[in-house]
């Protein structure tokens, strides 16, 4: 549809078309019909080319607001521990793929936290039957509310903590991850909060092989160098 | 912004890293550099929350939304193609869409309401480098474009893009014929794209 198509003579024809396809209004069958012609459409690429980029910077009137710093925590943590999963795992590997879809993966997580006091252990089998893709599931209630769940998914030498209804934690204070290795509860660098519903997913810095288990305490904001509280998720790893 | 907790799985060439342009950390990352992603957040996130914010109406939620963008980015970030626009549009794009999805399977009753705690935590510069400075600004004239264009257009504009609303309902609930509709979205967008590129024409 190259040229002087009859639908380019009428303002509203294509240009409209291409207007509420910037802004994401075109419903998902006109949205596959102008994707279609814009393949062979030259004059609509280059419009929604430049209409493209004025609607992208209506992304930029909003309020402008600070992100928390707690929200920073969450994500990056999150991100290394999916980093180092995949490295762990190699290509084709279980965590891999749960990372591509990790909403089935947590609901199928919610699904199995029973509400019971009893820590369940879970060994996941695996399509490619290796043991370096071998995960742990290891789910644990939370002391403290009965109705909150806390999984810890143990790959290799790596794990991460997701906790789910958990607490608000009090004003200036943290949730600290310790390692429980012999008799000593060792101190980690990981440190959270939980949003408004209660979750957070916490990459357990270091190596995990070896260690009796994974601990959490409530600490005063920056962490603490001994647990000054009684913990309130304790995951057996051994 | 509050000043982050202790740094989890933190970098020594963070630094370094720090004057990479976007598209280069991206490549980065393919390498599996969760460093790189890093420095890529703390650019953006800021735009990022502000947006899911405006969209949902709530801290909480586009706390969410956010935080399940930036993995998705980052699990999807060998997909990034820079032909199609810059990180910037690809981080936007992506927060806006899952905050339209989080508003649409919310209640109709909330839709819309800003939580006032949210409010008085405005942006507060903690590095006003002259990129930094040059978006505050860029952002400030958009809004000034905004306001400018008359209620028609904006309207319309304002509903399809932060309210995620298709022409077909946006002309439902103003009682329009859906051509009118999109009439207003293109020259609203046309009006909108020659202000900002010409800031001039702003009223202050």
């Amino acid at each position: 549809m190259n040229g002087a198509d009859a639908s380019h003579i009428d303002p509203d024809g294509w240009s409209g078309e291409a207007a509420a396809y910037v802004l994401g209004a075109l419903p998902p069958d006109e949205r596959a019909e102008f994707e279609r012609h814009m393949g062979s459409c030259d004059m609509c690429r280059d419009a929604v080319a430049a209409m493209q980029r004025t609607t992208d910077a209506l992304a930029s009137a909003a309020t402008p607001l600070a992100a928390p710093g707690t929200l920073r925590e969450r994500v990056i943590s999150s991100v290394y521990a999916n980093a180092r999963a995949q490295r762990a795992d190699g290509p084709g590997g279980l965590l891999r793929r749960l990372a591509l879809a990790p909403h089935r993966w947590r609901s199928a997580l919610a699904s199995a936290a029973v509400a019971s006091g009893l820590t369940a252990v879970l060994v996941l089998a695996l399509a490619t039957g290796s043991n370096s893709s071998r995960v742990r599931v290891i789910r644990v209630p939370v002391t403290t509310t009965p109705r909150a769940s806390a999984v810890l998914r143990v790959s290799g030498g790596h794990a991460e903590l997701e906790v789910l209804g958990m607490p608000q934690s009090a004003p200036n204070r943290v949730y600290e991850v310790w390692i429980k290795r012999g008799g000593a509860l060792l101190p980690t660098n990981a440190l959270f909060t939980v949003t408004d519903r209660g979750s957070a997913t916490v990459a357990v810095p270091g190596d995990v092989r070896g260690a009796m288990a994974v601990l959490v305490t409530s600490e005063p904001r920056g962490g603490s160098p001994a647990p000054t509280r009684t913990p309130v998720i304790v995951a057996p790893l051994s | 912004m509050p000043k982050p907790l202790r740094f989890v799985g933190g970098d020594d060439s963070a630094e370094s890293l720090r004057l990479l342009a976007d598209e280069e950390l991206v490549a980065l990352t393919y390498q599996s550099k969760p460093a790189a992603f890093e420095v890529i957040y703390d650019r953006h996130v800021d735009a990022a929350f502000s947006l899911a914010v405006r969209i949902c109406g709530q801290r909480a939620l586009a706390e969410d939304v956010v935080q399940e963008a930036f993995l998705s980015l980052w699990r999807t970030r060998a997909r990034y193609d820079r032909t199609r626009g810059s990180v910037r549009t690809w981080i936007l794009g992506t927060v806006r869409n899952r905050a339209i999805d989080a508003i649409r399977q919310r209640s109709v009753g909330d839709r819309g309401r800003v939580d006032d705690a949210g409010l008085e935590e405005r942006l507060v510069a903690p590095e006003r480098t002259d990129l930094e400075f040059a978006r505050r600004e860029d952002a400030r004239l958009v809004r000034q474009a905004l306001d400018q264009l008359p209620d028609e257009q904006s309207r319309v504009i304002e509903l399809a893009y932060f309210g995620g609303l298709t022409h077909v309902q946006i002309a439902s609930m103003l009682d329009m014929p859906v051509g009118t509709i999109k009439g207003r979205m293109r020259l609203g967008l046309a009006k909108l794209r020659t202000t900002i590129s010409n800031p001039a024409e702003i009223a202050p």
